[in-house]
């Protein structure tokens, strides 16, 4: 089989409900050239009754069945080396996407000048039934672009636009461009967004935290705000997928709705210590993130706090990330110079809070020596 | 396959179809025009809709113009309400029976003109953030269909901003809505702005709410008098989370015989009888409307966020230039002490000290003070100059 432009990945826990309707819409693509990976965690409900059906329908397509749940980044780490081709989507198991989301994906990569991380378009938020309840996610509709594609930096052969048709020119004029430093969160949820499987695989959790437990993470907290630090991103403002609200989503309780915390608190927690993990692995192998992103280290380091619009000494004053700090010094100092780290980070906590973070550290020294 | 257009119904394989809305009707008195009301609903251009109304007489009336105008359509139905249901919970039971995304509370004397729900639908799938309510005015005309009052005038308020709606390639567009009548929408939406409340308790504008956000604002609902009440502080509840769009044309009429002609005018205060002045009047209402805020602070601090503090303000209804004569107030000082430590515990100390330090006097800063903080009080909260002390300067 040639490689695929693209993967799809769908990762179910006890949505056997919706799941069928995900797949079908994979299926359904225009843009035929893809591959599809389902993965059953195992759920509790009919989901493996409906999975079933799609055993040895399609070349492109294989579904797997997990004795235990993995969580969705856990799912999804399992398997990341076994996926071919340049670009991937997770299309989470109770969402759908329309049948040209693929097409406008790749050619909205193409278009752009400098390659991008990920593209992310705008959502058509949905309830139970599949009724429209609103045709943009919210935070995507807030964040304004910094840059407009111009068409004439489209890269693409003209015979490669041919799925798009008449498609094409609407696409042209919604794509922007955000660089990799801007503040907050821009884009849609989950099922919106089509990642570089390389920066992905660059820049994964490896990590072992937490060792003999599942990852307990939503993929895109972690890489939607990591990769795009290090090579931006890209809003396609074009419903290309639909995102729905059912009243068992994790995350959100009602549709996004302009100055509103849609989210769930218990969702929004997860979230932020999702953005710890990113610091935690960025320090515990700076090295790699040197080469991944020459000269934007630092700027890496700040994703958490940017990504949440916080202050950045309200990030890096919080105990948790002052211990991940603590524990990965001697690697960073390793790998940046004493200097040169000690110089950022009194920047980033503050005086009396970098002394105390330096005293820490010393203690912590003589604890590993004695 | 190509693709010549982008038809999100065919895009989706049929999985994606359009919003609904949910009317809920009251119906008063055995003199209403329930006929008139449900004939105009049932004339909707947009066919996705469910009604429920609200019989509170018994008649039977309503069951009646169904079964002979509508025999059959499964999208009508009507809920009695038995003698010891209040207003106020009659409603709220019917708006837990919905099952759109959409809903609008209509009298039944009301009539709402054929493309409401279309307009009202595709604004709010097109406006540039996504709100939780929009608002059209109501034409109001007597018992021979005269009009007295077929207003504007909130447009044409200085505070309201003309906003448009997004490009129409970018949106869920509705059949029903034509290109032309989608730009004419989009040349007729604005926004409301956080502080201009008073359209909320008038009945001029006729109100479609997002029906998960009443439900998040009804987990706990006040103790109000009556259903105009409860839609009052719907309507401003809803505008406070997220501002409101109005659009700038009548799309609906309200027939009122004489006697009723006052409640054109705005809805009954939360007052009844009362001695007081209006200007003890306005702090008992403040009063009232900031304790349930306060009260809920746990809740609505977490959807509303830093707002919150806003939100408090508009709330009162006190003018900008009465603010910090209110503010000065011992019964008001006294409701903030009572959660001062709510207020510490969930803003920090920066957030406590910059909007009590903004509200309040020296003295009164201290006494609310006294009852967050276990030991030393803070001495930046005494810093504030009582004279610079401007609240209502950072919010509008």
């Amino acid at each position: 089989m040639t490689k695929p432009d693209i993967n799809f990945v769908v990762i179910n826990y006890n949505y056997g409900d919706y799941v069928g309707s995900a797949v079908d819409s994979i299926l359904g693509q225009c843009h035929e050239n893809f591959r599809c990976i389902v993965v059953d965690n195992d759920s509790q409900d009919e989901s493996r009754a409906v999975l079933t059906k799609y055993e040895n329908v399609d070349d492109r397509l294989s579904v797997r069945y997990f004795d235990k749940n993995m969580n969705q980044m856990g799912a999804f780490l399992s398997l990341m080396d076994e996926l071919e081709g340049r670009y991937v989507s997770i299309v989470d198991a109770d969402d759908l996407i329309f049948a040209d989301y693929a097409a406008m994906h790749l050619e909205a990569h193409r278009l752009l000048a400098d390659e991008v991380a990920f593209t992310s378009n705008n959502v058509v938020e949905i309830d139970s039934e599949g009724r429209a309840l609103t045709s943009g996610f919210d935070p995507f509709l807030r964040g304004e672009a910094d840059e407009s594609v111009q068409t004439d930096r489209c890269k693409s052969p003209r015979h490669q636009r041919g799925n798009l048709g008449d498609a094409a020119s609407s696409l042209h004029s919604s794509v922007t461009r955000l660089p990799a430093d801007i503040q907050g969160w821009h884009w849609s949820p989950g099922t919106a967004n089509v990642y570089r499987l390389d920066l992905m695989r660059a820049a994964r959790p490896k990590t072992q935290f937490r060792s003999n437990f599942p990852y307990v993470a939503a993929t895109d907290n972690y890489f939607a705000c990591l990769t795009q630090a290090i090579g931006g991103s890209a809003k396609i403002a074009l419903p290309l997928s639909a995102y729905r609200l059912h009243g068992r989503n994790r995350f959100s309780g009602t549709e996004s709705l302009a100055n509103f915390r849609a989210s769930r608190p218990l969702g929004t927690w997860r979230s932020i210590a999702r953005h710890r993990d990113i610091t935690r692995e960025v320090t515990a192998r700076p090295v790699d993130f040197l080469r991944l992103a020459p000269g934007r280290f630092w700027a890496i380091m700040d994703a958490p706090a940017r990504m949440r619009g916080n202050r950045r000494e309200d990030y890096f004053e919080n105990p948790h990330v002052i211990r991940i700090l603590v524990q990965n010094y001697d690697t960073l100092t390793a790998a940046l110079g004493q200097a040169d780290v000690d110089d950022n980070l009194s920047v980033r906590m503050g005086p009396d809070v970098f002394e105390a973070f330096k005293a820490e550290t010393a203690s912590s020294r003589l604890g590993v020596k004695s | 396959m190509k693709l010549r257009d982008r038809n999100l119904h065919a895009l989706s394989f049929g999985a994606v179809t359009g919003p609904r809305m949910a009317i809920v009707v009251i119906d008063r008195s055995a003199e209403s025009n329930i006929h008139g009301c449900l004939s105009s609903i049932g004339s909707q251009d947009h066919p996705e809709l469910e009604c429920l109304v609200l019989d509170l007489h018994n008649s039977g009336r309503a069951a009646d113009a169904i079964a002979t105008a509508f025999g059959g359509d499964q999208r009508f139905r009507v809920l009695g309400v038995n003698s010891e249901q209040s207003g106020p919970d009659a409603l709220i039971a019917a708006l837990h029976e919905i099952g759109s995304g959409f809903v609008s509370v209509v009298d039944a004397d009301d009539s709402i003109f054929p493309g409401f729900v279309s307009a009202h639908l595709q604004t709010h799938l097109a406006l540039p953030r996504n709100l939780s309510q929009t608002i059209s005015p109501v034409e109001m005309v007597d018992d021979v269909a005269r009009t007295l009052h077929s207003t504007g005038s909130l447009h044409d308020a200085d505070e309201i901003t003309d906003i448009g709606l997004r490009p129409s390639n970018r949106v869920l567009r509705l059949s029903t809505v034509s290109n032309d009548a989608f730009e004419q929408l989009s040349e007729g939406v604005a926004l409301v702005p956080w502080s201009q409340i008073r359209w909320s308790g008038n009945s001029d504008h006729l109100s479609v709410f997002r029906a998960s956000l009443l439900r998040a604002l009804l987990v706990t609902p006040p103790t109000l008098p009556d259903m105009d009440a409860l839609i009052q502080h719907l309507r401003l509840y809803c505008h406070l989370m997220t501002r409101t769009a109005l659009i700038g044309v009548s799309m609906s009429r309200r027939s009122i015989a004489g006697e009723q002609q006052t409640l054109a005018q705005g809805l009954a205060p939360v007052l009844s009888e009362t001695s007081l002045s209006p200007w003890e009047q306005a702090i008992e209402i403040g009063h009232q409307r900031q304790s349930y805020l306060l009260g809920e602070l746990d809740r609505f601090a977490w959807m509303l966020g830093t707002r919150f503090w806003e939100a408090l303000d508009a709330v009162s209804a006190i003018p900008l230039a009465e603010r910090r004569n209110y503010y000065q107030c011992d019964k008001v000082a006294a409701l903030f002490r009572d959660h001062a430590k709510k207020l510490l515990k969930e803003f920090g100390d920066d957030g406590f000290i910059d909007n009590i330090g903004r509200r309040f006097d020296k003295g009164r800063r201290l006494y609310i003070a006294m009852n967050a903080y276990n030991d030393t009080i803070p001495r930046q909260l005494m810093q504030y100059d009582d004279l610079s002390a401007s609240i209502g300067r950072k919010n509008d």
